[in-house]
């Protein structure tokens, strides 16, 4: 059954993988305000993801969140045909990536449909889905208009 | 890397005998229980993108591979159905039914470009051995095999953009030169392989072929019990099922069987004397952090 897409779910409802770590609810944080932040460590510099207590590079406790640009390489993709969550079960295929941020970090996102061939350059994203927060690569054409909600967004984002 | 471990152990004087068991069962959600809560990286910044769980890690890995070195399905599907062939001379494993190329080609996809025949079944089971000095085993009246040489690594490589090798690239020279053997001498290597992809950086990165000719080796071998360079000898994990940390005993009780004439079913490797078996883990984030080898021979009679 297709619904609109601003009613409220039917129940029951399976939602996506909600589990996270403290550290990493500082993306969701951010996401929520509309923005990317990554850690970035205060006495070196690094950036990293995924979130995590310390420094990779120097192990300082030390980090901030700050925004990120988001751009990088796509290097690496798959169409996903099959998932371990019911949740997911309705919305295969859907396409992901690994994306090798130009600020040195990789990350695993959803790949959006108007990024073409690999490799191609991106912006990467994060927002809010039903149960936390997730990252999504665009082409930097419709990274520039994503707030009109481009079509596939509308089956992963609340 | 237990065998490694326990052999030091020993080596040391720790301890005398130590038995090596690994176990897992399998009900109905388990697996992705498991998946679910992995580690902390692949809870927060890969489950929640689609929970393909390792399916998903591997394709990515097999998709930058094949775009990088020109390998095609057919040669992932070429192990696997030597695999399968292993299998099928195997009573413990879990795949009884013959598997063709075209089959493996036209499996349904599970995530591009991996199909249902690249992707390791999880399943119930145990595998043990125990490692003891040659003397005991020798007093014992045990058959056993020598462990010429091992070695492990973990998070090598890790300024790669994605994985292409492993910890073994660093070691193998070491390995063999423990060993005293040359690649020629090795009669049968037992690969870790949850995915074909793993297996041919297997085979390049401890030295059977350069980085990125690994899809020509396949090629130029049979990997069967009783062909080229007999790989799995047993099906491997993608034929027997991989349970838990079970899967990556599966090579060394295999080798041990090779080794002591005490293969099961028809697997016997015509004159085997020295075998490779190799592991490989632990996918926390976006590659595998740890990998270890070692090189098992005969006992001198």
């Amino acid at each position: 059954m297709k619904r609109p897409f601003n009613t409220l779910p039917q129940f029951p409802v399976a939602l996506p993988p909600s589990g996270r770590s403290r550290i990493a609810l500082g993306l969701t944080a951010a996401a929520a305000l509309g923005r990317f932040e990554l850690q970035v460590c205060r006495d070196c510099g690094a950036v990293q993801y995924p979130p995590r207590e310390s420094c990779h590079r120097c192990l300082s406790p030390t980090l901030d969140w700050t925004a990120q640009s988001g751009s990088g390489e796509l290097i690496s993709e798959t169409t996903l045909f099959h998932s371990n969550e019911p949740f997911f079960r309705r919305r295969l295929p859907c396409r992901l990536g690994l994306v090798r941020l130009d600020c040195g970090a990789n990350a695993v996102t959803f790949i959006n449909d108007d990024v073409n061939s690999l490799p191609a350059r991106v912006r990467v994203s994060s927002y809010l889905d039903w149960a936390g927060s997730v990252m999504r690569s665009w082409s930097g054409r419709d990274y520039r208009s994503r707030r009109t909600r481009p079509k596939a967004l509308r089956s992963f984002a609340v | 890397m237990a065998l490694r471990r326990a052999a030091r152990a020993v080596q040391t004087g720790d301890a005398q005998v130590i038995a090596c068991v690994a176990a897992d069962t399998n009900q109905i959600d388990s697996f992705r229980a498991t998946l679910g809560n992995f580690s902390q990286f692949s809870r927060d910044a890969v489950y929640p993108y689609g929970a393909g769980g390792p399916n998903a890690s591997f394709a990515l890995l097999t998709s930058y591979y094949m775009r990088t070195f020109g390998a095609r399905r057919e040669d992932f599907g070429k192990l696997c159905v030597a695999q399968r062939d292993n299998a099928l001379r195997f009573p413990h494993a879990l795949f009884k039914k013959s598997l063709t190329l075209q089959e493996y080609l036209d499996a349904r996809p599970i995530a591009t470009p991996l199909g249902l025949y690249d992707c390791v079944m999880p399943c119930a089971g145990a595998e043990g051995f125990l490692v003891m000095t040659r003397r005991r085993a020798v007093e014992l009246g045990l058959a056993h095999a020598n462990i010429l040489g091992t070695i492990e690594a973990h998070n090598s490589f890790r300024a790669d953009p994605i994985q292409i090798r492993g910890g073994w690239a660093l070691d193998r020279d070491e390995l063999f030169a423990q060993a005293g053997v040359r690649h020629d001498a090795i009669d049968f290597v037992q690969t870790y392989d949850d995915y074909p992809v793993i297996s041919v950086m297997q085979f390049e990165d401890l030295g059977f072929c350069g980085k990125g000719e690994g899809p020509d080796f396949v090629r130029s071998n049979t990997f069967t019990c009783s062909g080229t360079f007999p790989t799995n000898t047993s099906g491997g994990q993608l034929s027997v099922g991989q349970a838990g940390a079970a899967g990556g005993f599966l090579g060394i009780t295999e080798s041990v069987r090779q080794l002591t004439d005490s293969t099961l079913g028809t697997t016997a490797v015509t004159d085997a004397r020295v075998g490779l078996v190799s592991g490989f883990g632990m996918i926390n984030y976006d590659r595998g952090l740890c990998c270890g080898a070692a090189i098992l021979s005969r006992s001198a009679p």
